[in-house]
């Protein structure tokens, strides 16, 4: 089957570097449109304000250095592209991370999400409240799941 | 979330915040090769901004430092309450983030206050015989 869309959902974690490096190729390969998406969660830091943890001048910190972060990230991601000879078309939103992910999804009319692996699950209340399961678990377009045990990182060098 | 045994203070024989803190601080600094002084010195600061105690017994005190390579947590927990700002604490989450971490912070933290609106968790938390026990529930 080929994809002529693919979006790929980019975050701060070594998973998603690799499902990057993957989405990358497999949008040359198959001649695709790769669309790019961070989310900050805005929605954790709002609830962790709700709750007293953070105080106003702390949500605006942290809410600006994870902007700066999603910047560096997707400047990454964008070179790592270009070397390929790949555009990413890539977005930064803000807001619930899996609700968005899959909004901006079927916004864009993507025929393949791109995730990094699953986290390690250490306990079951993780298996429920981490974000990349609750994108699998809701798209509605066909997701790949990159593996971190997968020598992504050499064969994105030697092709 | 996992909280290595080793990170976990119980029973915290502290009877004042302050010494809680520094108890934990020291933990936390002890088991990563950290410098004690400069974490308490930022958790106090953070304190000044206004209290981290959240309610039904918990407070999570946290700070952000330059070049910590990660994430740190402690726990603490006594059996007797102590004072903490205007309410009364036993349940303690120290947090202590590289400020180069947001993400994995946030995260974090809102793990433990997710753990923390259980009355279930925090009850069983504080019936906990031993760190090992504390630690194996926080990964139930």
């Amino acid at each position: 089957m080929a994809f002529s869309r693919i979006l790929l959902y980019i975050d701060s974690t070594e998973a998603s570097a690799n499902a990057a490096l993957y989405a990358i190729l497999l949008a040359r390969d198959l001649k695709a449109r790769l669309d790019g998406v961070y989310v900050i969660n805005t929605k954790a830091i709002t609830e962790l304000g709700h709750v007293g943890i953070f105080v106003q001048e702390e949500k605006d910190l942290i809410a600006s250095d994870m902007e700066t972060d999603a910047l560096r990230y997707i400047d990454n991601v964008e070179k790592l592209a270009r070397s390929k000879g790949v555009e990413l078309h890539a977005t930064i939103l803000k807001g619930n991370v899996s609700a968005l992910v899959v909004e901006q999804a079927r916004k864009l009319g993507s025929e393949l999400l791109v995730l990094g692996g699953l986290r390690d699950i250490r306990s079951r209340r993780e298996e429920l409240s981490e974000d990349s399961n609750r994108i699998a678990r809701t798209a509605t377009c066909p997701v790949l799941l990159v593996s971190d045990d997968d020598d992504v990182w050499q064969d994105f060098e030697e092709r | 979330m996992t909280i290595d045994k080793s990170m976990i203070i119980l029973p915290l024989e502290s009877d004042t915040k302050a010494k809680a803190l520094e108890a934990l601080c020291r933990r936390v600094a002890s088991v990563h090769g950290l410098d004690e002084k400069k974490i308490l010195d930022a958790v106090n600061e953070r304190e000044k901004l206004g209290s981290t105690a959240i309610g039904h017994w918990v407070a999570i005190p946290h700070c952000r430092l330059d070049g910590l390579g990660g994430v740190y947590t402690a726990l603490g927990v006594s059996q007797r309450p102590i004072e903490y700002d205007d309410q009364s604490v036993r349940i303690l989450f120290l947090v202590v983030s590289d400020k180069a971490l947001p993400s994995e912070q946030v995260r974090t933290l809102s793990q433990i206050a997710s753990f923390c609106n259980s009355d279930v968790c925090r009850r069983l938390l504080l019936d906990a015989k031993s760190p090992e026990q504390a630690s194996s529930l926080i990964e139930d």
